[in-house]
C-alpha cells in the first residue's frame, strides 16, 4: 500500500513540474506599446495611444495621422461624410466595429493630403460606451480609412 | 425648395457629418413631440451596418411619427448598393419617402446612387448640386442622394403629394426610378 502511495505521490510531483514547465510561456509579458507606425502607398501612417493606462472604454483615446510622404498630391474619394472607421479585437474576436454605431451624411466627400501634409482622425472611444469597464486582457485596435482605400494600422493595448 | 417654409433645424450630425445610432434616437424622439400632420423631416445620412437595437427602435418610431401624417424624405446613400441594405432609407411606409439621385440629363446617377425598389420612390436631382461646404463656408457642386432628399421635401411640403414626370434612364436595377415633380 505504501508503494502504491508513493508511486501516486510521484507521478503527482512529476505533473506539478510539467505545469512548472509551461507556466513561463503563458505569463509572457505583453508588450504595450504607445505608438504605431506603418508606410503604405505613399502614406505614412500613425497610430498614437494617448491615455498612459486604460482601464475602462472612456480611457481609450487615440489619433490617427495619415502623412503624404510623395511629392503629388493624394485624393481619397468617399460615399459619405464618414471617412475613417476602427475595430477593437480581443482574441481575435471583433468586440466593437465602429461602423455599426456611426451613420454619415450621404453627399460625396474628398480626402485631399498635398505632398507633406498631415490629416489626423482622433478616435473618441468614450463616445460609444463611456462607463463601461474593459476585462482583463490584450486587445487590438485597427483604424483604416472606409470605402475599402488601403491606408489601415492596428495598435495592441493592455488592461491588466 | 419651399421658398417661405418654416425650417426647424433638429442637429443630429456633428461637424464632420457624422451621427451616432444615440443621437439619432434622440432627434426622433424629439421629432415624435414636435412634428404634426402634414410636417416633412428630411433625413440625408444613413448606417450601413447598425446595431438592430437602437436601430429597432427607432425604425418603429418613425413608423409610428409617419402615421401620424408626418412625411419623412430619405436620402437612399451613396454607396452603389441596394439601399435595401441602408438604414433608415429601408423604412417602407406610405409617408415614407425613398430617394435615389440622377443627373442634369435625367440619366440615373450611377456613379454612387443606391437603387433597388423598394425600398426607393423617387428619384430626385443629386448630381453637381451648388451648396454650402462645411470647408470655411465655400459653395460648389457636391454630388450624393443627401441633394435628392430635400427636393422631394419641398415638394410635398408645398403639394402634399409628389407626381410624375417620366422614369430616369439607366437605372442600374433595371427598374427605372420615377421622376418625382410637383405639379
Amino acid at each position: 500500500m505504501t508503494k502504491y502511495l508513493s508511486l501516486i505521490f510521484i507521478l503527482l510531483l512529476v505533473s506539478a513540474c510539467n505545469k512548472n514547465n509551461i507556466s513561463p510561456s503563458s505569463s509572457e509579458k505583453v508588450v504595450n506599446f504607445r505608438s504605431s507606425t506603418k508606410i503604405t502607398d505613399n502614406i505614412q501612417m500613425e497610430l498614437d495611444r494617448e491615455s498612459e493606462e486604460i482601464k475602462r472604454v472612456k480611457d481609450v483615446k487615440l489619433q490617427f495621422k495619415l502623412k503624404n510622404i510623395s511629392d503629388k498630391m493624394i485624393v481619397y474619394r468617399f460615399p459619405s461624410g464618414c471617412q475613417y472607421g476602427f475595430t477593437v479585437t480581443k482574441n481575435q474576436k471583433t468586440i466593437f466595429d465602429s461602423r455599426e454605431k456611426i451613420g454619415c451624411i450621404a453627399a460625396i466627400t474628398h480626402l485631399k493630403l498635398e505632398p507633406g501634409q498631415t490629416k489626423v482622425f482622433p478616435i473618441p472611444f468614450k463616445l460609444f460606451d463611456n462607463s463601461k469597464e474593459l476585462k482583463k486582457g490584450v486587445y487590438k485596435l485597427n483604424a483604416f480609412l472606409l470605402e475599402d482605400h488601403t491606408p489601415n494600422i492596428s495598435i495592441s493595448f493592455e488592461v491588466e | 425648395m419651399a421658398a417661405g417654409a418654416t425650417v426647424e433645424s433638429v442637429k443630429i450630425l456633428n461637424q464632420n457629418g457624422v451621427v451616432y445610432l444615440s443621437w439619432f434616437l434622440d432627434g426622433v424622439d424629439y421629432i415624435a413631440i414636435e412634428a404634426e400632420n402634414g410636417d416633412v423631416v428630411n433625413m440625408s445620412f444613413g448606417f450601413l451596418t447598425p446595431l438592430p437595437d437602437p436601430a429597432n427602435t427607432i425604425r418603429t418610431t418613425i413608423m409610428n411619427i409617419a402615421d401620424s401624417g408626418v412625411m419623412f424624405t430619405i436620402a437612399a446613400g451613396n454607396n452603389g448598393i441596394d439601399a435595401a441594405n441602408v438604414f433608415p432609407a429601408n423604412i417602407n411606409h406610405s409617408n415614407v419617402y425613398t430617394l435615389s439621385a440622377f443627373d442634369q440629363n435625367d440619366n440615373f446617377a450611377t456613379a454612387f446612387s443606391n437603387f433597388g425598389n423598394p425600398p426607393i420612390d423617387y428619384s430626385e436631382p443629386g448630381v453637381e448640386i451648388m451648396s454650402l461646404s462645411n470647408n470655411d463656408g465655400v459653395t460648389g457642386p457636391i454630388d450624393g442622394t443627401s441633394f435628392a432628399a430635400p427636393h422631394a421635401a419641398g415638394i410635398l411640403l408645398m403639394e402634399g403629394a409628389i407626381q410624375s414626370d417620366g422614369n430616369i434612364n439607366n437605372d442600374v436595377d433595371g427598374n427605372p426610378d420615377i421622376i418625382g415633380v410637383g405639379s
